[in-house]
């Protein structure tokens, strides 16, 4: 027979446990406790947030504010660093400042994203139960719910993509994790548009849950001709991290993101008995929000308002990148207009020109307030929007 | 009842409910999110060539993966912060467990923080949008781990009674001489170089092959220990590592379709292989054996069972259709999961003051048990170690230095080039085969042939600053100190070469000792012997 040895468990065996315990220090051996004293707190005391992630990367020492010294010790085929400083034009003297004020990290994140699913599930039961989808109007939900609405997953699932070398090019460790969960995020909203439609396809006779008449919208049609350009562009021919992250969420979801979302399927949608689709797009919209105020923390906060040496020089380059993004924005949003054309209801002050106006006018004033205004950007505002109205 | 959950499963299948949206009826539409375009091209491109209809395994929506991470978050952050702490959890642990716990933890952190990129890398590579969301769960995932593993460190921080090390060990391996080979395998081994590459490196070797031992060997030493937490988190982290295993079996299946692809495959799956292999067999080995009071099963039968017959056997079996054959330095491998982490235990005992943790010499009893599974072991090391002891190992008064005793009788400790580990080629027992080569008027060391072919093929890849040349000239009780490993008081080390309450080292002690740091390579001319 062999020998067998019995497994001990050290904290539940008696015997083992009184032998550990006599090795124990009656007294602690260190009184300090406190996580990463050498960090900078975000907040008058270390957050979790900060504890589970902040420093948490291995860089170089060419990072500012990096812990490492000396540098990465494997490089790409042709000895270009991991993380390296040339991947942006934005300088900070130190790029493990950044905080997310939502202070996401992975616990409370999906914990959040648990809770909106989960109410997500009651809310479509109770939906249809209670025949909601009876109160829709169903040229709204063939001719808009169908294809336009399909045609913007395939907007949101680019900007999701355009995250993926941003995450890997993120210079500190809080800014890949809001990167990161910014891109889940805009991935969560192209497959809740989807789960919307394939619940339509239940519920309507007829109804294509399948995105290929989206497709064909979002390749063919003039009217998201544009934001497909924008897209492609940020995703495939952007190279420099920070602009793209600038490009993305403090410019164009900002105003042909929150329109699209806001202003056209939340507002539009309720006229035509649609009680449904504001309820998915509030997600989305909660998303852009969280992206907006990391984003503000990064590019204002961190980058300018305490950045000792090189707000200047940041300043200009956010400057440049909104000149070069701004138009195609405007020209997105311009394109999506002629949605209005064809819907099956309209409303005064709602679909009409002035209602359409008013909505413009918001959602470029909030990106005033927010990102313009802030940032010292100078532009013809009127002239903008009756530029975007030329496609109404 | 599991019957009638089929009838209605099968049910449902018929006719869905018009109610509810199921996950999976969401996902099969993926593949369809996508579209070409002229610049639809990846910022790091790939010299493999991915399948755009590559599927993916597990296929899990963003509200889906949360659902049932949540789940796993609240069972494993409810034992913690309610069970194991009312149980006075962290103050149960055998000292030696403890301590070896600050590295255990902080150097998985920094892989789990590298396959964050590396992931993000394969999320770009990519052009299926099924593998493309897989990629994209497991970018998630790492975070989770980053904050997982830095949560053990935390927890340890507030609730194990030698808090110093777990509290900074951020900061105090950037002098740590084994943390630049966690940076090479762990860390920019999964992010830096071609994605599918990264990939073969992260999940087909890094979790595929060593996860296994890594971290269930791990949580079962851990238990034998008196530790409950890392089980609690470390299984946590495990029950994510299949996706990741499927992950990289994707991006095989994804690229072996291309006869192309053949021409780097089997050179890539080698390289990784032994990068990986470097580092994670002799530092788990150590962490296991030396980091215990309680031992459990032979670091080199389990690492024979997980990597030897699992994976480079019933693993790497699947993809033998593929024409994939196992690495050609399994053998050398092998031979280092026997004296590997007993040959880099050496070099940490000789250069305890730079690890940040309190060591502790192996006892008559561990010095037995490690005779007994590894014959030999007394000859070799057993009596460096008493003779150590005897010279004052653990006595702050005695001015000894493990390091200097190597240096004085002819033991020079150097850095491994390729692998950025350091080896003595005069003491080690594992598969070292030293050279000493000359480039552009430096000078390098390769312990054995596998990292120095790496370094011929590609040198650029591995151009950095040693731990030797970078601290060249700083006395060590200075660069401690610079680093942040003292304790509150200001004097005494939180490194320690013994694991009592009394007796300990501080800032003088190590001033006595009067050690400025040296660079081998310029002061040893090691010749090989014949």
């Amino acid at each position: 027979m062999s020998q067998m040895q019995t497994f001990v468990r050290g904290f539940a065996d008696p015997q083992r446990q009184a032998e550990i315990q006599a090795l124990v220090p009656s007294e602690p051996l260190e009184s300090k406790r406190d996580h990463i004293p050498f960090a900078k707190r975000g907040w008058r005391r270390l957050t979790e947030y900060e504890a589970v992630m902040l420093h948490a990367q291995n860089s170089l020492d060419a990072v500012p504010g990096s812990q490492e010294i000396g540098e990465s010790v494997q490089k790409w085929p042709g000895g270009r660093a991991a993380f390296t400083i040339e991947s942006t034009a934005l300088i900070s003297s130190n790029w493990f400042h950044f905080r997310d004020p939502a202070r996401r990290w992975f616990m409370p994140y999906v914990k959040a994203k648990n809770e909106e699913g989960s109410t997500t599930e009651r809310f479509l039961k109770a939906w249809v139960e209670n025949g909601d989808y009876r109160m829709l109007n169903e040229d709204w939900v063939y001719k808009v719910l169908g294809p336009t609405y399909s045609a913007f997953i395939f907007n949101e699932y680019g900007l999701f993509n355009a995250h993926s070398s941003t995450v890997h090019t993120g210079l500190s460790d809080l800014i890949k994790t809001y990167i990161a969960l910014s891109g889940f995020d805009k991935n969560d909203a192209a497959q809740m548009i989807q789960t919307e439609r394939v619940l339509l396809a239940k519920n309507f006779a007829g109804f294509d849950p399948s995105l290929a008449d989206g497709k064909a919208q979002w390749m063919t049609s003039p009217t998201w001709a544009p934001a497909r350009s924008f897209v492609e562009t940020v995703w495939g021919d952007t190279y420099d991290w920070c602009e793209q992250l600038w490009a993305i969420h403090c410019v164009y979801d900002e105003i042909f993101g929150q329109f699209v979302r806001r202003e056209f399927f939340q507002r539009v949608a309720s006229i035509h008995g649609d009680t449904l689709t504001p309820w998915i797009q509030s997600q989305a919209n909660l998303y852009h929000q969280q992206a907006v105020d990391a984003s503000k923390a990064l590019f204002f906060k961190m980058l300018q308002d305490e950045e000792p040496v090189y707000s200047v020089h940041n300043k200009r380059y956010l400057l440049a990148w909104t000149d070069r993004w701004l138009p195609r924005t405007g020209a997105a949003l311009k394109a999506f207009l002629a949605v209005y054309r064809d819907l099956p209801v309209t409303l005064e002050g709602v679909t009409d020109r002035a209602g359409v106006q008013a909505s413009v006018e918001r959602v470029v004033d909030d990106w005033v307030t927010r990102f313009a205004g802030p940032l010292g950007y100078r532009f013809d505002r009127e002239a903008f929007i009756t530029d975007i109205m030329s496609g109404y | 009842m599991a019957g009638s959950n089929t009838a209605v499963k099968e049910a449902l299948k018929t006719h869905p409910a018009p109610s509810s949206v199921s996950s999976q009826e969401v996902h099969k539409w993926l593949q369809d999110f996508t579209w070409e375009f002229k610049s639809n091209r990846t910022k790091y491109p790939t010299k493999y060539n991915m399948d755009n209809n590559t599927r993916e395994q597990f296929k899990l929506t963003a509200k889906e993966y949360a659902r049932m991470e949540s789940v796993k978050e609240e069972r494993q952050y409810g034992t913690l912060l309610d069970g194991l702490s009312r149980l006075d959890a962290g103050n149960k642990i055998a000292p030696q467990w403890g301590e070896i716990m600050k590295l255990v933890a902080n150097f998985l952190e920094t892989g789990e923080y590298g396959a964050i990129s590396g992931s993000a890398l394969l999320w770009d590579s990519a052009q299926s949008p099924e593998q493309k969301n897989g990629y994209l769960a497991q970018v998630i995932d790492e975070v989770r781990h980053v904050n997982q593993t830095a949560y053990v460190n935390y927890y340890f921080g507030k609730h194990y009674y030698d808090p110093a090390g777990h509290t900074n060990m951020r900061q105090l391996r950037a002098i740590n001489p084994l943390y630049p080979g966690v940076k090479r395998s762990f860390g920019e081994g999964f992010l830096a170089g071609d994605p599918v590459e990264s990939s073969i490196n992260l999940q087909l070797v890094g979790e595929a092959c060593f996860t296994n031992p890594l971290i269930v060997s791990i949580t079962e030493w851990a238990a034998a220990n008196g530790d409950e937490i890392t089980p609690t988190v470390f299984l946590s982290i495990e029950t994510d590592e299949l996706r990741h295993m499927a992950n990289g079996y994707q991006t095989i299946v994804s690229i072996v379709n291309d006869p192309e692809a053949m021409k780097y495959l089997q050179t890539d799956l080698d390289n990784a292989f032994w990068t990986q292999h470097k580092f994670l067999t002799p530092f788990i080995g150590a962490a296991l054996e030396y980091g215990s009071k309680y031992k459990v099963e032979p670091w080199a039968k389990s690492w024979n069972r997980w990597v030897y017959e699992d994976w480079a056997g019933i693993w790497l079996g699947r993809l033998a259709q593929f024409g994939i054959k196992s690495p050609a330095c399994l053998g050398d491998a092998k031979q280092d999961a026997v004296w590997g982490h007993h040959d880099l235990m050496l070099l940490a005992y000789a250069l305890w003051p730079l690890t940040g943790i309190r060591v502790s010499l192996p006892s008559t009893e561990d010095m037995a048990w490690f005779e007994r599974h590894y014959p030999g072991w007394y000859d070799h090391y057993g009596k460096i170690y008493e003779e150590w002891k005897a010279l004052g190992f653990e006595d702050p008064n005695s001015g000894f230095l493990g390091a200097i005793w190597m240096m004085q009788n002819g033991h020079g400790i150097f850095v491994d080039h390729t692998s950025s580990l350091p080896f003595c080629p005069t003491l080690a027992k594992s598969a070292v085969r030293p050279s000493f080569l000359e480039s552009n008027g430096k000078r390098y060391a390769f312990s054995e042939p596998h990292g120095e072919r790496m370094w011929l093929q590609e040198p650029e890849r591995y151009e950095f600053v040693n731990f030797f040349e970078q601290f060249e000239g700083r006395e060590l009780s200075e660069l401690i100190k610079s680093a942040g490993g003292v304790r509150s008081d200001g004097k005494t080390l939180m490194a320690q070469p013994h694991v009592n309450t009394t007796g300990l080292w501080t800032l003088d002690d190590i001033k006595n000792i009067n050690l400025t740091i040296p660079d081998p390579m310029k002061i040893l001319n090691w010749q090989p012997t014949h």
